[in-house]
């Protein structure tokens, strides 16, 4: 292998690593959005809903600023 | 370079190549091949010429009346919604319409439902009868017709033939009703005003063949504005900016010179006190504009502000001393405040908000609740784009239904702090709305398969609502209460 190879190399490696941490972090992302958001089984409507308080969605969190159970 | 003695750089041998490109370039620097071009607008579809100014299909007011025989109503409801944007035009009902502990779209009832022709027109109520302009497409004809707000059962329509092409539908503007009579304003321009009880025509005005207004795209969608036995209506042509008629006569009360040349919008007039002044403020096409509405001073120009937005249709929204006014496509919304020193209007230069800088609305007025202003975001809007939200009065944006809740260009109003809002394609939400946020309580289909539900809802003190889709007007009582 010579020097050019190496960095080639190397390169190639860097960019692989960088590629499947980044899909890590999205994947994370998702399955964090789909247990508290998309996740939504009562078509945005929060009030009587148990999962209000983890939920993230924009209307829980505006829910919770006009209800005043902003935690 | 020399080949067999020629040189392919001499003077004449590169004029000779040169020429054909140099005249390329005058050609290309000369001619515009865009001069053949029209520029496309909503009114041209399917349109035949010159139909837009000074038509000579003159209508014939009256020509068609029809009173129904239809027996007594076993249960008469009352509720009042008589104009558009409602009794005080400002799109809130009094919040009797819907009580505090109104959560839930559940209980609501369907009262009757009826066809209408393509269109966007919608109701006014009061004293138990439902007034909306309508087209009957076979027999091309602009039609008020009158319902009973009990049953539905058609009482009387009054008409006149005006052939028009349709362009997303054909019907428009919401009627105004008083206490003796019902103005219309049909799609082409024609002012009608009918009796209220039997239907029978008082006068009829056409802006177009009379007062010579350009009709705009997509038809007239001013709604005609009754103050203190004036009808107030904006020809905006080289003849009139504004006129007053008489409602019981149809005699020219007072008229406004266009003195800037302004045009016709989908606009309509909206009331307001500025500095303690009644007057009539109008988004005409070209700039922003008052009429004084005074006793004894009614017509006169109070005060302009110069605006190029290409397409208005929402009204202008007056919050205290300031105006809003938005229009679609790019346009945005413009904030600017007038003020009354030492006998003189003052109009400040103003703020100019992009689509997605701030406040904006395309088709539907935004609703002046106090301390913020309800909007719907056009599509241009950026991320915001399509949601509901609320602003304060110089447009920056104060919460949003977030990217889950997304609207059209369907209509909203409010009763206390609950928001109905009815989405294109027939749901309707409910809402509680304040400075702070939102809680969506409810939606529930009302209009099923609905396809472009655009017309004003009307929302009476009863709690009866009344909406509609291109082709069907529905009547609801919200609280399922009424026998």
């Amino acid at each position: 292998m010579n020097r050019k190879e190496f960095l080639l190399t190397g390169c190639r490696f860097v960019a692989g690593a960088a590629f499947m941490l980044m899909g890590g972090y999205l994947l994370h992302d998702k399955i964090d959005t789909d247990n508290t958001s998309s996740g939504c089984s009562r078509s945005g409507v929060c009030r009587g809903c148990g999962a209000v308080n983890k939920c993230s969605r924009a209307e829980a969190l505006s829910y919770k600023r006009v209800t005043g159970k902003e935690s | 370079m020399r080949q067999n003695g020629l040189s392919i750089y001499s003077k004449p041998a590169a004029l000779l190549i040169s020429l054909p490109f140099i005249a390329i370039l005058v050609f290309m620097l000369r001619y515009d091949p865009t001069i053949s071009w029209t520029a496309h607008t909503s009114d041209m579809d399917n349109q035949p010429p010159d139909w837009r100014q000074g038509s000579s299909n003159v209508a014939r007011f009256g020509s068609w009346h029809v009173v129904f025989d239809v027996p007594d109503s076993k249960h008469d409801i009352d509720g009042s919604w008589p104009s558009f944007r409602g009794e005080r035009g400002n799109n809130i009902q009094t919040a009797s319409a819907l009580p505090a502990d109104f959560n839930s779209l559940s209980g609501v009832r369907l009262l009757w439902e009826i066809t209408l022709g393509e269109g966007y027109a919608a109701a006014a109520v009061r004293d138990g009868k439902v007034y909306i302009i309508d087209y009957d497409e076979n027999a091309q004809r602009d039609l008020l017709r009158c319902f009973r707000l009990s049953d539905g059962r058609e009482l009387w329509q009054n008409g006149y033939q005006q052939p028009i092409k349709k362009n997303h539908g054909y019907s428009r503007a919401v009627p105004a009703v008083t206490e003796n009579s019902v103005v219309s304003i049909g799609p082409s321009g024609h002012v009608m005003a009918v009796n209220n009880t039997d239907g029978s025509l008082l006068w009829g005005v056409d802006l177009a063949s009379e007062w010579n207004s350009a009709i705009p795209s997509w038809y007239t969608a001013q709604c005609p504005l009754v103050d203190d036995g004036i009808v107030v209506v904006a020809p905006a042509s080289d003849r009139a900016l504004m006129i007053g008629i008489e409602e019981s006569s149809g005699e020219i009360a007072w008229e406004t010179p266009n003195t800037e040349q302004f045009g016709l919008s989908h606009s309509s007039i909206m009331k307001a006190t500025i500095d303690g002044v009644p007057q009539y403020i109008y988004a005409a096409v070209g700039g922003i504009v008052s009429v004084s509405a005074k006793q004894g001073d009614k017509g006169r120009l109070l005060w302009t502000y110069k605006w190029n937005a290409n397409v208005i249709a929402p009204s202008p929204v007056i919050m205290g001393n300031r105006i809003i006014q938005s229009a679609g496509y790019g346009s945005g919304t413009i904030f600017f405040d007038v003020s009354l020193q030492s006998g003189n209007w003052i109009v400040d230069e103003g703020i100019h908000r992009a689509p997605h800088e701030g406040l904006a609305s395309e088709q539907q007025t935004p609703i002046n609740a106090g301390s913020f202003i309800i909007g719907i975001q056009p599509k241009d809007a950026g991320a915001l784009r399509e949601q509901l939200v609320a602003a304060d009065s110089s447009g920056t944006i104060l919460w949003s239904s977030g990217s889950d809740l997304r609207f059209g260009l369907g209509p909203y109003l409010l009763s206390g702090d609950r928001l109905l809002l009815l989405n294109d394609d027939g749901t309707l939400y409910l809402f509680r709305v304040n400075r702070e946020g939102y809680e969506l309580l409810d939606s529930q289909i009302i209009l099923p398969d609905g396809r472009d539900a655009w017309g004003p809802l009307a929302l009476t003190e009863t709690g009866i609502l009344i909406a509609r889709d291109d082709k069907r007007l529905r009547c609801y009582d919200l609280n399922g209460d009424l026998p």
